[in-house]
């Protein structure tokens, strides 16, 4: 691991230790959804950082990190399957395709990437506000809490802070 | 969500809105034994999970605030994992029980 990566690695296991206050604290959808986002977007940049150059600015990153994850090839991509609780690559292939949707929804929460839409920090439109996060009612929360699918993927993000060494 | 809080209402609520998330889902049970007055506890069999993980419950706050706080603690379990816990070649986290356990997969408590 370079310094680079250990530094964003930091701060993704930190943002993750306040996502697990916040959420047995069940405080307001929009706080866990956005703690839960950066989380996704700093371990991607700790991730992507293996590369040798800065990943770009963007908050959009989890699911670039989650191609280059499955993008590792033959033994290497056997023992992160392994790190990740799967018997095989194939079905960690297969589940990542499953939870795709969400993890794309989740990522592109940011404001910048929310159309001055629903977003988990600040209130919208910008011009002329009509809702504000702690009122607004995520479905992706909702869907995060209430399925297996949604529960999977939150152990998921947890492994992938808790397991950075192991496939960094 | 019922308008004030209680728990087997709530569980039977959870029950039937996680069903409805996932069809999946073989079987929902809730465990109140031992658990605190404001906790619920659902173990969830499903037949999608395709990990090999050992099963780990998941907890979340809710209402915080409100005359209805609680939490609510999930344990997905392929339906294989469920058979040994039946069958007690496993065992269930701990402080949870299955005795007096209800099968709460159609919404409303009976139980086991």
């Amino acid at each position: 691991m370079t310094e680079e990566q250990r530094l964003w690695w930091a701060q993704a296991q930190s943002d993750h230790a306040a996502l697990v206050v916040l959420r047995r604290a069940g405080v307001h959808d929009c706080h866990l959804l956005h703690y839960l986002q950066m989380v996704c977007e700093k371990l991607a940049k700790a991730y992507l950082w293996r590369f040798g150059t800065a990943p770009p600015r963007s908050h959009v990153g989890f699911m670039r990190f989650l191609r280059a994850l499955m993008g590792r090839n033959g033994a290497d991509l056997r023992r992160i399957a392994k790190v990740f609780e799967f018997a095989r690559p194939r079905d960690m292939d297969a589940w990542v395709r499953q939870i795709g949707p969400l993890a794309y929804e989740l990522q592109n929460l940011a404001p910048a990437e929310a159309n001055d839409g629903p977003n988990p920090e600040y209130p919208w439109p910008h011009e002329s506000p009509a809702e504000c996060p702690a009122e607004h009612p995520f479905t992706l929360w909702a869907q995060l809490r209430d399925s297996p699918r949604g529960r999977e993927l939150l152990k998921f993000i947890r492994r992938t802070v808790e397991r950075f060494e192991q496939y960094a | 969500m019922p308008a004030t809080f209680d728990r087997d209402t709530m569980a039977a609520h959870y029950a039937k809105r996680h069903k409805a998330a996932d069809g999946d889902i073989a079987a929902i049970y809730y465990l109140p034994t031992g658990a605190p007055p404001n906790e619920i506890r659902l173990v969830e069999v499903n037949r999608a999970i395709n990990s090999v993980a050992e099963p780990e419950p998941i907890d979340f706050g809710v209402a915080s605030g409100t005359d209805e706080v609680h939490r609510l603690v999930v344990l997905d379990l392929t339906p294989e994992q469920w058979k040994e816990i039946l069958n007690e070649t496993r065992s269930l986290p701990p402080g949870w029980s299955l005795k007096g356990r209800q099968d709460v997969g159609n919404g409303r408590p009976r139980r086991r």
